[in-house]
């Protein structure tokens, strides 16, 4: 079974891409390039989705070997 | 006491999704499961400790070992589902979290049915018994 460590400092990892993500948006927003702004949005969201799917799976399975669940 | 820092953690993390909430209330959910995900990561790995100190303890008193293991699981599926259940009505998904909670009640009863089971038959032998 693959465990990671995960550290505390992924929650501030999301959110900053969070406010990452926000800011350029809106400067795409701003410059008209809405289709490009869309994208950005799209792709920070994949990155953070697989990032808390990371530890959300590494949650599952350390309760499924602590708790013996097969 | 590892666990108290959890505390602050939980603290800071929903003042940091609570503040990114405005600009983009997509990352804040983001943020509060990861955190949430981490924190129980975390007491997940304190218990295991407890619960190996519990089944040393029930094997003192002679408890089979398969028993405990079934009460593990239970509590296991009891977990998993509630976890499951949160991130739902968090999401604003009430319908699914209920629907997770329903499929890990119908585990449990699953896995609570041998031991039924076996009080029964130890009821219907001690009675047969006595007749």
């Amino acid at each position: 079974m693959r465990r990671k460590k995960h550290g505390v400092e992924i929650v501030f990892k999301i959110a900053g891409i969070g406010m990452l993500v926000a800011v350029v948006c809106q400067l795409l927003k701003q410059a008209g390039r809405e289709d490009i702004a869309l994208l950005t949005a799209l792709a920070g969201l994949v990155i953070v989705i697989s990032m808390v799917i990371g530890i959300v799976s590494t949650l599952f399975s350390s309760i499924r070997s602590v708790f013996e669940l097969y | 006491m590892e666990l108290l820092s959890l505390a602050a953690f939980l603290a800071a993390s929903a003042i940091v999704s609570m503040s990114l909430r405005p600009v983009s209330p997509v990352f804040a959910r983001q943020t509060a499961f990861a955190a949430g995900a981490l924190a129980l990561l975390k007491v997940i790995a304190v218990l295991s400790g407890a619960l190996d100190e519990i089944r040393r303890i029930a094997e003192l008193g002679g408890i089979a070992p398969a028993a405990v293991s079934t009460v593990f699981k239970a509590v296991g599926i009891a977990y998993l589902t509630r976890a499951a259940a949160s991130v739902c009505r968090d999401a604003g998904e009430t319908a699914l979290g209920e629907t997770a909670e329903t499929a890990g009640r119908v585990l449990l009863m699953l896995i609570a049915l041998p031991i039924v089971r076996s009080i029964a038959e130890a009821v219907i032998r001690l009675v047969n018994s006595t007749l």
